[in-house]
């Protein structure tokens, strides 16, 4: 009677649009996917027949369109623009942006668990490791790129876009030992900890380094003094 | 430039015992082992069966791209290595948490905070890298070709038991660099102490 009363709650709008929403994207997905499994590679040889001049078109319908080079041609040609990363389309950004945001997730989990590691054990770890632990975490590169979960989308995005530029997805590509046939998850983590972990491990080496550096200092300077107070 | 030549020496003699590392997964020495023969006569065998491996076996095979170890095991491995450096790490910090309370020079207790534990410290100082370490060594072992340089730098094809894999891991990556690192402490300090010795008997002689 109450409910009657009251009528139709905020909650069931949400519920509404909610459906609508998830049936919009798996409609989405159906589209992209009916679509990206069309055949939409031009031959490199149909290609080179069409545009050569009129009086050469027999000659290189002979030559590309025969048996001679034609399939050697195609192969080559889609070989070498596969490898540089020129052939991509459409199809190819959708799987790099779902990639990127496996990326992004990666990341945030990684900043996520760092956080509550250091947090729970801040009192095993031994010394100097109060509080300033945590601040160091929060103003550190890694949350920086993945300190909340809306970062996940950019990194996706950015990903994705970055794999469209031929060349620089090649050697993305070589990074992460895609050539070596090495599957989708571990080329993920790969990446993530590229951009997530290797910018901290240098900063941590070279201040390492540093550090050597100032102890061959302090040890010169320390026989230095002796030496003088010795001398007088 | 010498220490180029030296990587590069590492690196082409890593390449050219891949074949053997792989053949050598197979536990050929073992099964060739007879203790009835000389082992001038074992050795024999055993490169005899390598030769007749390696003959059958494809690139694919040789070069780790058939290799699939698992997920979780090789995460476990890098994850204990990880967790034994930071042990060695906690411990002597608790020792020097103890030392330096008798320390009394300054100088000197600047340089045993400073200059005690630096590389123990970048490699696993933290209780978050253990889990990292092992992540990294799950994605390398995952990967064809470094999957089977990552075997022969840490002599997987000698150990069938993943404590030991884990034990190498650790000394590689935590406790050779530490003891080097001490050992460059104590000769540049003993080089300058010489300096120092040598100057004072000139100045007095």
């Amino acid at each position: 009677m109450i409910k009657s009363k009251r009528g139709v709650g905020p909650k069931f709008y949400y519920v509404i649009g909610g459906i609508i929403i998830l049936l919009l994207i798996a409609g989405l997905i159906f589209g992209i996917v009916k679509y990206c499994s069309k055949e939409t590679t031009v031959e490199f040889s149909q290609w080179l027949i069409e545009h050569s001049p009129k009086f050469m078109k027999g000659f290189s319908q002979t030559v590309f369109g025969g048996k001679i080079i034609g399939g050697g041609l195609d192969n080559s040609a889609t070989w070498i623009t596969n490898i540089l990363g020129f052939n991509k389309g459409f199809c190819d950004f959708i799987p790099d942006l779902l990639m990127g945001f496996l990326i992004g997730l990666f990341i945030y989990i990684a900043y996520l668990l760092i956080g509550w590691i250091t947090r729970y054990t801040l009192y095993i770890q031994p010394f100097k490791l109060k509080k300033s632990e945590i601040t160091r975490i929060q103003s550190s590169w890694l949350n920086m790129i993945g300190g909340s979960a809306w970062k996940i989308l950019l990194i996706g995005i950015i990903y994705a876009v970055l794999m469209q530029i031929p060349l620089l997805n090649s050697f993305i590509n070589v990074i992460t030992f895609k050539f070596l046939g090495v599957n989708l998850l571990i080329r993920a983590i790969l990446i993530a900890l590229y951009i997530g972990f290797l910018p901290g491990a240098i900063e941590s080496y070279s201040r390492y380094r540093l550090r050597m550096y100032y102890y061959k200092k302090i040890m010169q300077t320390k026989y230095g003094i002796r030496n003088i107070r010795q001398a007088s | 430039m010498s220490k180029k030549i030296f990587f590069i020496l590492v690196i082409s003699l890593i390449l050219i015992s891949l074949p053997f590392i792989s053949a050598q997964e197979k536990n050929l020495f073992q099964k060739s082992y007879d203790i009835t023969k000389t082992s001038w006569e074992n050795i024999k065998d055993f490169f005899k069966d390598t030769k007749a491996y390696l003959s059958n076996a494809s690139p694919k095979q040789i070069f780790g791209f058939e290799m699939k170890p698992s997920w979780i095991g090789s995460f476990l491995i890098g994850f204990f290595a990880g967790f034994m450096i930071w042990l060695v790490y906690f411990l002597i910090r608790i020792y020097q948490l103890f030392l330096d309370k008798l320390v009394i020079d300054k100088d000197e207790e600047f340089l045993t905070q400073e200059g005690g534990i630096r590389w123990l410290n970048l490699a696993a100082g933290r209780i978050w890298k253990i889990p990292l370490i092992g992540l990294l060594y799950m994605v390398l072992s995952q990967i064809p070709i470094i999957n089977r340089i990552v075997q022969a730098i840490t002599f997987q094809f000698l150990f069938i038991n993943w404590f030991w894999t884990s034990l190498v891991i650790a000394i590689e990556i935590g406790f050779l660099p530490f003891m080097i690192e001490e050992t460059r402490k104590v000769m540049y300090e003993t080089k300058l102490r010489e300096k120092l010795f040598k100057n004072m008997s000139t100045r007095y002689n």
